[in-house]
């Protein structure tokens, strides 16, 4: 094709070339030409058919490569449909992912919170001092920032297990605790299920135990146990009896046992201030009963020996050594009142009388003195209790109208005081009572003994006069 | 089995009185024993009284030789008075009065002291009833209201205490009442006796056994 535009170049060349030469020339030309031509043509066809054969090589190239793009653009197609199911797919696979970490957050928090609540349990339990790995495990289990995995789980379960198995048995051991005086000490403990455990030193001082705070020892309860608990618990350490007190309350009551063994101060100080006058009512009540119980002590003696030897001197007419007698004995009131009356020997019956009327008149105040103080005392004294509950509830009221009824711990303190005078005024009145009948009996017994001895000897001094008198009359007759 | 369920259930009450449940206990048995042995006294006493004539009668036939006949006090009064007795008519009351004296004080011993000590246990059993409140209040004012359990304690303390207290002192009372009114008819008795004995022998002339 190419070769084209240089052949008609060169025929019109040809044509164009003045034809000044000759035929010949011309002939030559034109067969120059012609050969030309004809090489023109055959270079012409040569190179149509290069022309050709390259047509047909690019053609057979295009399509070659034709067909690789398509193929190319059919794999990329089915890649572009592979990633998009991909994608697809990792959405998918997101979504549920996100799900699934909710469900170990969940599941997270949960076994947190348990191990949290097991602590906390654990703290309380009597059983801890047994397992000292608890503390390992649960901080384990508490970690933060770490999920705590099956084992963890695994554990945590373990240990409730155990615990529960823990409640279900009497442990005996010797074992080291902290004790009443905050001291270490070592003894036998005992532990029932979760409720109770109780120590024995060597001493055989007995107790119970509680946990402490922080869980991993045992440390005793402030308060004694009382007679009747010791007794019991002595013997089931023993291995003799088969009944252990048990404070099924969880504590509760071990702390109203220290509570109960109170100081009597505090006990005082919740009576307010009539507290102080009852106290004074029984010191001087008590006084009183000491000075009576001397007196009346040194009183009493054996008067019926006295007065047999009173009545033989009387009737052997003794006079003076009757009088002398009574003298050294006047220590006793009945010799008092018989020396008092035999002054008046030799003289009518009524003075006589009178006579041992005013002894006994005399002797009566020093043995009844302070016996009426007593008794009103006694009478006083719950009247000041009384008088104390009153006023603690009058306070109590006036707390009342203040904050009203809501806490019944700001209530608390006008009743206790209401209640610690009652308490107190009975408590000093009861003996007091008791005290006063003893003596007032005692003071009776002796009163009546005077009279009974001072009317013999009135009545044996009367006879002697009497005998006189009729001594007297025989005389005269 | 059944005594011994009583007596487990006594304690149970002995225990969930509290501390004032001892004493409760010591008053309710000397209440009764004194009350029982004076009843005693005066039942057997009552049973061998007899008149003054018989008494007489008694003295004079078989003088000191069965003392146990007639009641205690006559026997005293009677030999007392025989040995000590006078012509003065008036003299001899006094004698009698003097000899009665401290037989009217036996009569009424120990039954003040019942009427005092049962006067006594409705106090204490007071006391316990105040006890058991301080600890009500004491859970109170550590455990506010809710712990009805805790509260139960010393409730029931208080009231097991005035119960008892109850229980103790109305028999005392009762018993106390009973023995004091026979205790006032022996003493009537007693008078009674004096003034046969001294009618009866106003006639006899001193001296003679």
């Amino acid at each position: 094709m190419k070769y084209l535009p240089c052949t008609l170049f060169f025929v019109v060349a040809l044509a164009v070339c003045p034809a000044t030469a000759q035929d010949q020339d011309w002939q030559d030309a034109s067969n120059a030409v012609n050969t030309l031509l004809a090489q023109a043509i055959r270079d012409a066809d040569k190179t149509r058919a290069i022309i050709s054969t390259e047509k047909r090589d690019i053609s057979a190239e295009k399509a070659t490569l034709q067909h690789r793009i398509d193929s190319k653009q059919k794999r990329f197609d089915q890649l572009k449909t592979h990633y998009e199911t991909l994608l697809e797919q990792e959405k998918a696979l997101k979504e549920e992912l996100a799900e699934k970490a909710q469900e170990i957050k969940t599941i997270d928090g949960t076994i947190r919170t348990s191990a949290k609540q097991a602590r906390d349990y654990f703290h309380e339990s009597l059983t801890t001092p047994e397992y000292p790995e608890r503390s390992v495990v649960l901080a384990e289990v508490l970690q933060p920032d770490t999920f705590p995995g099956l084992d963890g789980i695994r554990n945590l379960l373990s240990l409730h297990l155990d615990e529960m198995n823990a409640s279900g048995e009497i442990s005996k051991r010797n074992g080291s605790f902290i004790g009443r005086d905050g001291m270490d000490k070592t003894g036998e403990l005992i532990r029932i299920g979760t409720f109770t455990a109780a120590y024995r030193l060597q001493d055989g001082t007995l107790g119970f135990l509680r946990p402490t705070s922080d869980g991993n020892k045992l440390m005793a309860v402030q308060g004694e146990p009382g007679w009747s608990l010791s007794e019991l618990m002595d013997d089931y350490f023993d291995g003799k009896a088969a009944v252990f007190p048990v404070d099924i309350s969880n504590g509760a009551a071990f702390t109203r046992l220290a509570q109960e063994q109170k100081g009597l101060w505090e006990w005082l100080r919740a009576g307010g201030l009539l507290v102080w006058p009852i106290i004074l009512v029984g010191i001087v009540a008590i006084g009183i009963v000491i000075e009576r119980f001397n007196t009346l002590r040194k009183i009493r003696g054996n008067s019926d020996r006295n007065m047999q030897h009173i009545l033989q001197m009387v009737a052997k007419g003794e006079w003076k050594k009757c009088g002398n007698f009574c003298n050294a004995k006047s220590q006793f009131p009945t010799c008092r009142i018989i020396g008092h009356t035999l002054k008046y020997m030799g003289n009518t019956r009524e003075i006589i009388e009178n006579a041992f009327q005013e002894g006994l008149l005399k002797e009566l105040p020093v043995l009844e003195r302070f016996l009426p103080t007593l008794n009103v005392l006694a009478a006083v004294a719950p009247l000041l209790g009384l008088l104390g509950t009153v006023t603690g509830m009058i306070n109590t009221f006036q707390i009342i109208t203040l904050y009203g009824t809501g806490d019944p711990r700001m209530m608390s303190g006008g009743i206790s005081e209401a209640l610690v005078t009652t308490q107190l005024g009975l408590a000093v009145a009861v003996p007091i009572m008791i005290l006063h009948h003893m003596l007032e009996r005692r003071v009776d017994k002796i009163i009546g003994d005077m009279e009974e001895k001072g009317t013999g000897f009135a009545i044996a001094l009367m006879k002697k006069g009497q005998n006189k008198k009729w001594e007297n009359f025989d005389a005269a007759a | 089995m059944q005594q011994l369920n009583l007596v487990d259930r006594m304690l149970e009450l002995f225990q969930s009185g509290g501390e004032l449940m001892i004493p409760l206990m010591g008053l309710s048995l000397i209440i009764w024993t004194l009350a029982i042995v004076k009843g005693i006294r005066f039942l057997r006493e009552r049973h061998k009284e007899t008149s003054p004539q018989q008494c007489m009668d008694m003295y004079r036939h078989k003088a000191g030789v069965n003392k146990a006949e007639p009641a205690h006090w006559q026997w005293d009064i009677l030999s007392r008075y025989i040995d000590e007795r006078c012509e003065d008519p008036e003299l001899n009351r006094e004698i009698l009065k003097s000899i009665r004296a401290p037989h009217e004080f036996n009569a009424m011993c120990s039954i003040g002291t019942i009427l005092i000590l049962s006067a006594v246990a409705p106090l204490l059993g007071l006391l316990g009833t105040v006890t058991g409140m301080i600890t009500t209040f004491d859970v109170i004012s550590q455990f506010g209201t809710g712990n009805a359990r805790a509260l139960a304690s010393g409730i029931s303390k208080a009231l097991i205490t005035t119960q008892s207290g109850l229980v103790v002192a109305v028999p005392g009372l009762i018993l106390g009442g009973l023995l004091f009114r026979r205790g006032e008819k022996l003493k009537a008795r007693m008078e009674l006796f004096c003034i046969g004995l001294q009618e009866l022998t106003d006639s006899l002339t001193p001296g003679r056994k």
